[in-house]
């Protein structure tokens, strides 16, 4: 199971960088994230006891160690306080980036997993410890607070 | 990936509440969402423009040069540190059907007494035994392996009762053995001809005073990982009688919780002051894995300075980088209740 996680994490290792990079939205915390959850993923890897988990494994992985990482972040600065997100080393204009920002930590992940990384309901479930019905729920809050409708209300939304 | 994971199972407790709140909220408040709640919607999202366009956009995400090194880094730090790697966790199923495979059994008795001193560094136990290798058990093909070793004490003296505890420990001894051969047959069956499995079992004798003496069989379990794992035999030399962890102690002492605290209190400065060391305990994400105390008849010995070590096998109580491990329990806190 060592060498499969290994083979997981050398295989994907971008998919966690984008993942991370939506969280921190800052290179190099991305770069640690990723890497830190390399680290976790590899030590850990006992724990997984079926192969076709591994992947959602460390995926949760990386979400926690993200999340870890922006609340052990907050904590830092002071309190009440926002930290605007460093933008230094990244784009400007970058639309996707605002909107998913805008969502709750979890939602986050359950967006990106389900339409940019193509993820299976039951994998997010897996995933983020939800069940499917909680990750469909949440699925569609986020696409209103998106401003993504379906085709049923879209005419009425392009109409405004 | 201790605080992680502890973090994250509380996170999901917290959030399995709110979320509850929230539902009954949306559901009372807002009546599109009666509406959703089919799968064949999402089909028509991810078809969805400017889902589409945002999916572009996240996959433009520049990913920095130097991230597959700093992964491969941290997959090797970890390496490093795991010097026995591994995840195999043997089953110790004892109910074994013996599988009739098809294997070239070795058996060495060693009938003359040059050949088994040639083959061993044959410890003396006091003036009255030494310990031999039986014989050995050894199977080869191109995928299994095994040799284990099926040491013997040997006794010379008139000592009624030293002879009896030792035809005692070799009974024993062999049951135990057998049970791995078994074992071993029965692993290879389950795992396939063209996957790697190995057993390598050896013996040692830990502690050989005037009082007391101590076998050891060390068992290695490979099958892409390995596992080591472990088993004592000890007699005392004066009473001459084979004895276990409970007959240390004070009849009704309670020393399976005395030792077991001891050894949380261990387990936790060890990974409060060093930061690599890790232990099943106290993890919100493990429960039965969790160690809660040690077995009656846990594997112990006695070290130089005549302190109880409680020994445990890999993965017994420690992920399998920390290997197999030991706590040496100061004598102040069995003194109470030891014999």
């Amino acid at each position: 199971m060592r060498g499969k996680v290994e083979q997981q994490l050398l295989a994907n290792y971008e998919n966690y960088y984008r993942l991370a990079y939506s969280y921190v939205r800052n290179e190099n915390d991305a770069m640690d994230i990723v890497q830190e959850s390399a680290y976790k993923a590899m030590k850990g890897s006992s724990k997984v006891k079926e192969e076709e988990f591994i992947s959602t494994w460390i995926y949760r992985i990386v979400i926690n160690t993200a999340i870890d990482f922006i609340r052990r972040h907050k904590k830092e600065t002071m309190p009440g306080y926002e930290p605007e997100p460093s933008y230094e080393d990244t784009y400007m204009d970058f639309d996707v980036m605002d909107c998913i920002n805008r969502l709750e930590d979890e939602d986050k992940a359950i967006i990106i997993l389900r339409f940019f990384e193509d993820q299976k309901l039951e994998n997010i479930a897996e995933i983020t410890g939800f069940n499917v019905n909680t990750v469909k729920t949440r699925l569609y809050r986020s696409l209103r607070k998106l401003k993504i409708y379906l085709k049923e209300y879209e005419p009425r939304h392009e109409g405004v | 990936m201790n605080q992680g994971m502890r973090g994250f199972s509380i996170m999901r407790k917290e959030k399995i509440i709110n979320l509850k709140e929230y539902n009954k909220r949306i559901q009372l408040n807002d009546g599109r969402e009666n509406d959703i709640g089919n799968l064949n919607d999402i089909e028509e999202i991810k078809s969805n423009k400017r889902v589409q366009d945002m999916k572009k956009e996240y996959k433009k995400i520049p990913v920095p040069s130097e991230l597959k090194s700093k992964v491969e880094e941290a997959i090797m730090r970890e390496k490093n540190e795991n010097k026995r790697g591994s995840i195999l966790k043997v089953t110790r199923n004892t109910g074994i059907v013996a599988a009739a495979a098809m294997l070239s059994l070795v058996v060495l008795t060693n009938s003359s007494p040059s050949l088994a001193y040639a083959m061993e560094n044959i410890p003396v136990i006091g003036a009255i035994a030494k310990v031999v290798t039986f014989r050995t058990y050894t199977d080869k093909t191109e995928n299994h392996e095994a040799k284990i070793d099926i040491p013997k004490i040997e006794t010379e003296g008139e000592n009624q009762s030293i002879n009896d505890a030792s035809q005692k420990v070799n009974k024993s001894v062999k049951e135990y053995t057998d049970m791995l051969i078994k074992q071993y047959n029965e692993d290879i069956k389950e795992n396939g001809k063209e996957n790697y499995y190995g057993m390598d079992s050896s013996y040692k004798v830990v502690t050989n005073n005037d009082r007391i003496f101590t076998l050891r069989i060390d068992t290695v379990v490979s099958k892409g990982g390995s596992a080591n794992f472990s088993k004592f035999y000890h007699i005392n030399k004066n009473t001459g009688k084979v004895f276990e962890l409970k007959d240390l102690f004070k009849e009704n002492a309670d020393y399976i919780t005395v030792i077991s605290d001891n050894i949380k209190k261990q387990m936790l400065g060890q990974m409060a002051a060093d930061e690599s060391k890790s232990y099943f305990y106290n993890e919100a994400d493990l429960q039965e894995e969790n160690f809660n105390e040690i077995k009656p008849d846990q594997n112990f010995y006695f070290n130089d300075k005549d302190e109880l070590v409680i020994v445990f096998d890999e993965y017994e109580v420690a992920p399998g980088y920390m290997g197999m491990v030991e706590f040496t329990i100061p004598s102040e806190v069995t003194s109470s209740i030891i014999n």
